[in-house]
């Protein structure tokens, strides 16, 4: 069984218990089930002969590890009071906030862009699949056709 | 009130003449089949960005988000919320191999995709299938969301202005084409951000900040804690049901055929790279328009503040509160502007589900059954299923329409989702995969999420005992089984070989 076999294993798995976790009502089963499903997708679209790269394998477990933090600390808190408030919102309000919205931003989508060339498609990709397939995608992109190419 | 119509109008009328007039200019260069249900590798980064942020949301977050909060509290973000990730997502599992995919192979649509994958006539064809019936619910979405922007506006009632709201989409739609709405999308999409955060900043004013209006409707509705729940993050709606909507509307996204599609029309591979932030950026703004109007107007009308007119709309349907908060504490011409992006967000959005549904019934369809019509027939055909495609929205958009436009919305999405994300998402990335698993999932991803929506909308006792009980949401349980499903057959069948050229895609 190679990596992204076990990948798809984790999929699978994940979904199962997230099946039992609606059938049973059990939000805490959820929440600890459903991030592993997105993850190990986005591990699995992000993999390249086997592995993920560099700085794209730490943005998802980093956001793996939020993920898990944020919703069973607002699964465990009760719903029925606000206890106190942190930058304009209760307190769990505010994890939902910045601990999920705001840091699955700033961990995956701004990684994603920043290390785009290093971890997601390189000119060596790029120049092996022009290679197997024929293809005559450019290489590089300079900074005289990047303005070009914006609009 | 009169006055504030008028202006509204007036404003409305300049924006949306602007947006039509750019629309004839590219219907121009714009007027074959390819260009006009598809476009081709034409669009650059901001191109890219805009037009998947606007097929994304458009009348469902601007017009049915503030009206779900404003129903079930702060749960309803998190249909919003996936924003801040979802495109990352498509960006990461399909992006890269969908725009390679199309040096290798003349894909235009998101069943092409499915049959060079899968090289099953009938897979690409229960893909299409599916990608109809998702894109019709849609479209009663937009239509609907649609609707209720018009009918304040011009003093009509519902039903009419459902009727309207088609009839402008389809003189816009058939007379235009999908890069024509691309490129609109890209001017209506800067309109909305910025309106959106100047809506936000306003609802800060008017409710003075977040935090005296979450205490606000706390101390108000303190009965059975209804306020405290409404402020922490399910709102009043069950725990897994709220997460469920941050599932399916997050990792669904590689379901969707508008933003599978968008990825062939990519001029460069490497345009790709700032395309996912910008796309992020402009749905998490929505976001904040989302939550800012359904807050400020929940926290004004259980203090007592907002005036009767304002209430009795609300009274009518609570989609109505962008409609109460433009009305009455924004600014007339910003008003003005935001009911015209709206508007047209709304229909660009819909002239691209037209577009693509009408590529699935006259192109993969007759695909899938070995009949090839030439392009003049093509043309024809199209123009024809998109009058088709009209009546059946009108219809929904009446019947279901009124029950709540984000939830619609959520349906739409699901359909898309649970029907062809595994057999397109993992397919792309996983060459176990096999065409009787892809095959097989979509059926039970489409069969599941329609439904149990149906018996949902009908009420069915065992949806009421085994499924509404629970929380649970149709979408979420639909992708369940499609995912478990598509796995488990592809290990349960042969393995087949693939396309040297398809593979390399899969190990790009």
């Amino acid at each position: 069984m190679n990596k992204k076999d076990l990948t798809v294993l984790v999929i699978l798995i994940s979904a199962i218990l997230m099946l039992i976790a609606q059938f049973t009502k059990n939000n805490m089963l959820f929440a600890v089930s459903f991030p592993f499903v997105c993850i190990a997708w986005m591990w699995l679209g992000a993999m390249k002969k086997d592995t993920v790269r560099g700085r794209a394998k730490v943005s998802l477990i980093a956001i793996l590890i939020i993920w898990l933090i944020a919703f069973v600390s607002m699964v465990s808190m009760n719903n029925s009071q606000v206890t106190g408030y942190f930058l304009g919102l209760p307190k769990a309000t505010a994890i939902m906030v910045y601990g999920v919205w705001v840091a699955s931003f700033l961990v995956v989508t701004l990684v994603y862009a920043l290390r785009f060339d290093k971890d997601y498609i390189t000119s060596e990709d790029i120049k092996e699949f022009n290679k197997k397939t024929g293809a005559n995608l450019s290489i590089e992109v300079t900074e005289s056709n990047q303005s070009k190419l914006n609009m | 009130m009169g006055d504030k119509y008028v202006n509204h109008k007036s404003c409305y009328e300049h924006l949306y003449a602007g947006c039509i007039s750019y629309r004839v200019l590219c219907n121009e260069a714009d007027h074959k089949f390819k260009g006009l249900f598809i476009a081709g590798k034409k669009l650059g980064l901001i191109a890219l960005a805009m037009a998947s942020f606007s097929a994304a949301i458009s009348g469902w977050v601007f017009v049915g988000g503030p009206g779900l909060y404003f129903s079930i509290g702060q749960g309803s973000l998190w249909m919003t919320f996936p924003t801040a990730i979802s495109f990352a997502m498509a960006w990461i599992i399909l992006g890269k191999r969908m725009r390679l995919l199309t040096e290798v192979n003349d894909c235009m649509t998101a069943p092409d995709a499915v049959y060079a994958r899968y090289k099953s006539k009938w897979v690409s064809g229960i893909a299409a299938i599916a990608i109809l019936v998702g894109l019709v619910l849609y479209l009663a979405n937009q239509i609907t969301a649609f609707a209720f922007i018009l009918s304040p506006i011009f003093k009509i009632n519902f039903q009419w202005a459902v009727l309207v709201g088609m009839g402008i989409v389809l003189i816009y739609s058939v007379a235009g084409g999908m890069l024509a709405g691309v490129y609109t999308d890209v001017f209506q999409g800067a309109c909305m951000i910025i309106a959106s955060i100047i809506i936000f900043a306003l609802c800060l004013v008017n409710g003075n900040g977040t935090q005296n209006m979450a205490a606000g409707i706390v101390e108000v509705l303190s009965k059975d804690a209804v306020g405290a729940k409404f402020v922490n993050p399910w709102g009043i709606m069950p725990a897994i049901t709220t997460m469920s909507w941050f599932f399916c509307l997050s990792i669904g996204i590689v379901g969707q055929p508008h933003i599978v599609h968008k990825f062939y029309m990519v001029k460069e591979v490497r345009k790709m790279k700032w395309g996912v932030v910008l796309a992020a950026i402009g749905g998490m703004v929505a976001g904040l328009l989302w939550f800012g109007v359904g807050l400020a107007v929940k926290y004004l009308a259980v203090t007592g503040k907002l005036p009767a007119e304002a209430m009795d709309l609300l009274k009518k349907s609570t989609d109505n509160t962008i409609v109460v908060f433009l009305n009455y504490y924004t600014p007339k011409v910003i008003a003005g502007v935001v009911y015209a992006g709206i508007a047209s967000a709304i229909m660009s959005t819909a002239d691209s589900f037209i577009n693509i549904a009408a590529a699935s019934a006259v192109r993969d369809l007759p695909f899938a059954f070995n009949k090839k019509l030439d392009s003049k027939q093509e043309l024809f055909m199209g123009r024809i299923v998109v009058v088709i495609i009209a009546v059946v929205t009108i219809i929904l958009a009446l019947t279901l329409g009124p029950k709540g436009i984000a939830l619609l919305g959520a349906f739409g999405w699901g359909t898309f989702a649970a029907a062809l994300a595994p057999a397109i998402g993992i397919g792309f990335n996983w060459s176990r995969g096999t065409k009787q698993a892809a095959f097989a999932s979509i059926i039970v991803g489409l069969v599941c999420n329609v439904g149990l929506e149906i018996a949902k909308v009908l009420g069915a006792n065992f949806y009421k005992t085994y499924f509404a009980s629970k929380g649970i949401y149709n979408g979420t349980l639909s992708l369940c089984l499609s995912i478990i499903v598509y796995i488990l057959v592809s290990y349960m069948t042969k393995q087949e070989k693939l396309d040297t050229k398809v593979e390399a895609v899969l190990e790009a």
